[in-house]
């Protein structure tokens, strides 16, 4: 493919009309804008997507201008996103995912199906491309996360793009899944395809770009590059955004036993035992395929054992004493189209109810008495959930299990793909929660994370327990060479 | 919402709340914080809450102060503050037995102290008249009180040579409270007595902790003691602005915030 240059020239877009962005990036190179939650960083991606109009500058390939004003005139320039939540077909198969919609493009046989081999042909090379083992006639529903991507990504590659463009792809990833398509992403872009990728300052992303731009209040402040500053320099540029988090850990005094699990065996886990107390934050490091949700699943009885037994404290046995904040898009866990009062208060309504009346004002009430102390800094608790940023989402989710006044609160990856800010205020949360005596099960593959803020660390590798460590007495270097050996491989890329 | 409902609302609210400002009210209530003012004040009057400016707080009489066995009530002359009393508790939550800690001067020191006064083995240096009284009742901590002119508006003693004092002396924490804090200006305190008796402190203690309430945020007072990056660790309320708690991490101190999670029960 050619080598191309592409450019925002004074581009100004409705939602931020003070600001005009100038960006800049090339083919065979991977660009990363990174910057704060609401800095205009998806804005300005989804501007050259087509998916916002901009109502000034130009936009240039080459120098020369192009037209930009909707998707399809994006797309006929080559420009394709991947935007931050999955968009599939679901109850249907690989090769569908793959190919709806988009025959005409690959075989330009616009009137007839094109024949079944040379479609199975298409997509199994694009399978071996993308470095999936997997049967083109597998549904797509029981695929990772990360494999879902790979085929979104696969399927935008079918269209042979010349930019590529994905928001925060690594939000709902596992560090493993986000590596394995960086791996893809640098093949790509030695084919001289440009890939801007869209991150937070802290992601791992930015370790595998070859330039950075930073977006604050809508503009770009600062750009830099690999190539023009050296390898050396650019590290230590991209090495002040990644200081390391202090992380806020307070000793909780532990008190009841509140759950005993001995030796249980389900699924694919195998002789799991370990015990919770009030007060207590227990971390569980583990790849995906670890066995991690069936763990949940089995503590939430969703899920039989085979062996072993759960003993759960009295207080545990109320419904509503466990509260599980899945590793699921929070789109999914939220009541899309209603506001926050009404996602807030729906996991007890009794408690603003009497004689089986509900009174709208209670529950109002309520909600803006959550929003307060979780700092929702928001003017009503009318406005839909949708207008919340992903940190005020998740404080929602805390605050239902608030409301239903839960024991046991189990985190699955909370803050992956949260900013500095935030994380700290949900670490202080946390905090609150278990000097009330609550406990909470965090599961994460952010190991600082656990290391930072758990009392003890569960160690699960495909579903057998490696070992459970205090926190104090294990470091990072630990967690992974125990956890795989990739660990090891990967350490060049990772010691940036 | 009629009247005599509101108040009935604003009256449970505060019994749970302990201390609650206007503007919170009225986001809470949905009304005009005019009416909430209106409101306070016949609660005022009726002698169920204290009005400061911006907001009340429930008379102590009417909940029971914790009775802390062997230690003393709560000090006459300190109104409750819930702020500095939350603080109090993460800090109470940051000493760990057997190490040495000094409580400095100010209100918040206090309130540490009377987190912490129902604990054992504990070690506390202190020129705060406030922290003796509170811990002196309990026999299982060693308290060291430091001698020397008494500042009567303050209830602490400024040592003589402070310096000479330390001199063969380390702690592990200590914890001090400051006037005023603003991005630019750093931390500022209007007291110099007690601006001497921090930096002094500092150079002896392998942990600094600043106690900041979030009321004291974007304030200046007289003199600077130095940069936001003076302490490692700051103790603040949920309330501290974001850009402050922004600048905090960026410099990597450690910053906790308290979390009322005592949740309301209409």
């Amino acid at each position: 493919m050619d080598h191309f240059e592409i450019r925002m020239k004074d581009v100004i877009v409705p939602s931020m009309p003070e600001s005009n962005i100038d960006f800049y990036a090339r083919s065979g190179e991977i660009t990363t804008i990174i910057g704060e939650n609401g800095a205009g960083k998806t804005t300005l991606a989804k501007t050259l997507a087509g998916i916002i109009t901009k109502t000034s500058g130009e936009i240039l390939i080459n120098d020369t201008s192009i037209d930009i004003h909707s998707i399809s005139s994006a797309r006929r320039h080559g420009i394709y996103m991947l935007q931050e939540s999955l968009h599939i077909f679901p109850e249907k198969h690989i090769m569908d995912n793959l190919l709806l919609g988009i025959e005409p493009l690959i075989f330009h046989n616009r009137l007839f199906n094109p024949p079944k081999e040379k479609k199975e042909a298409v997509c199994r090379s694009m399978l071996k491309l993308l470095g999936l083992d997997l049967d083109i006639y597998q549904m797509i529903d029981h695929l990772s996360q990360g494999e879902k991507c790979l085929l979104q990504i696969g399927r935008i590659l079918l269209c042979q793009p010349r930019i590529l463009i994905m928001d925060e792809f690594s939000a709902s990833l596992t560090e493993y899944e986000a590596r394995r398509i960086i791996n893809v992403l640098n093949v790509l872009k030695e084919d001289g395809i440009c890939i801007i990728l869209i991150s937070h300052k802290y992601s791992s992303v930015i370790r595998h770009s070859d330039r950075i731009a930073v977006v604050h209040k809508g503009q770009i402040t600062e750009t830099f590059a690999l190539r023009e500053l050296g390898k050396q320099e650019f590290i230590r540029r991209l090495l002040t955004f990644n200081q390391d988090f202090f992380y806020p850990k307070l000793k909780h005094k532990p008190g009841k036993n509140l759950l005993t699990v001995k030796h249980i065996s389900s699924g694919i886990l195998r002789d799991i035992s370990f015990s919770l107390q009030e007060g207590e934050i227990l971390g569980i490091a583990g790849l995906v395929g670890s066995g991690r949700t069936t763990l949940i699943q089995a503590i939430c009885k969703e899920r039989s054992i085979r062996s072993g037994e759960i003993i759960y404290h009295p207080l545990l046995e109320r419904s509503g004493a466990i509260s599980v904040l899945p590793n699921e898009s929070i789109q999914d866990l939220l009541f899309q189209d209603k506001n926050i009062s009404f996602n807030i208060t729906s996991s007890n309504v009794y408690k603003a109810s009497r004689f089986h009346m509900l009174s709208h004002q209670k529950l109002d009430i309520y909600a803006r008495d959550y929003m307060d102390r979780l700092s929702i800094r928001k003017a009503s608790c009318h406005i839909p959930v949708t207008q919340l940023s992903q940190g005020e989402q998740q404080k929602v989710l805390i605050a239902r299990a608030l409301h239903q006044n839960s024991k046991l609160y189990i985190l699955d990856e909370p803050s992956s793909n949260l900013d500095m800010t935030t994380k700290s205020e949900l670490y202080n949360i946390y905090n609150a929660l278990l000097s009330r005596g609550n406990s909470i099960i965090l599961i994460s593959s952010d190991f600082s994370e656990l290391l930072g803020m758990c009392d003890r660390i569960l160690l699960l590798k495909s579903g057998e327990q490696l070992g459970i460590y205090p926190a104090d007495s294990i470091d990072n270097n630990i967690i992974y060479n125990l956890i795989d050996k990739w660990g090891n491989q990967n350490e060049k890329a990772d010691s940036i | 919402m009629f009247k005599a409902e509101r108040i009935q609302r604003i009256k449970e609210i505060i019994f749970e709340r302990k201390q609650i400002d206007v503007s919170t009210l009225s986001t809470l209530l949905n009304v005009t914080e005019v009416t909430i003012r209106n409101d306070l004040e016949q609660l005022e009057k009726s002698g169920f809450l204290t009005r400061w400016h911006g907001g009340a707080t429930l008379n102590s009489d009417l909940y029971p102060e914790q009775s802390i066995p062997g230690a003393q009530a709560a000090f006459p002359d300190i109104s409750f503050d819930k702020e500095k009393d939350e603080i109090g508790q993460i800090a109470a939550k940051l000493v760990e037995e057997r190490e040495w800690i000094f409580l400095g001067p100010g209100t918040t020191s206090y309130y540490i102290a009377k987190s912490l006064s129902k604990r054992q083995n504990l070690n506390i240096m202190t020129n705060n008249f406030y922290v003796s009284y509170v811990l002196g009742g309990n026999p299982s901590i060693n308290l060291q009180f430091l001698g020397g002119k008494l500042d009567h508006s303050g209830m602490y003693t400024i040592p003589d040579d402070l310096q000479s004092h330390l001199e063969h002396i380390y702690l592990n924490k200590s914890f001090f409270s400051v006037d005023a804090v603003s991005i630019d200006g750093g931390y500022t305190l209007s007291d110099v007595t007690v601006l001497e008796i921090i930096k002094t402190m500092k150079a002896h203690c392998s942990e600094t902790i600043l106690c900041v309430d979030s009321k004291k945020f974007a304030q200046r007072a007289f003199m600077k003691l130095g940069d936001l990056t003076f302490a490692p660790s700051v103790i603040t309320n949920s309330q501290v602005p974001q850009e402050y708690h922004e600048y905090y991490l960026k410099h990597g101190i450690r910053v906790f915030t308290s979390y009322d999670l005592n949740l309301l029960n209409l």
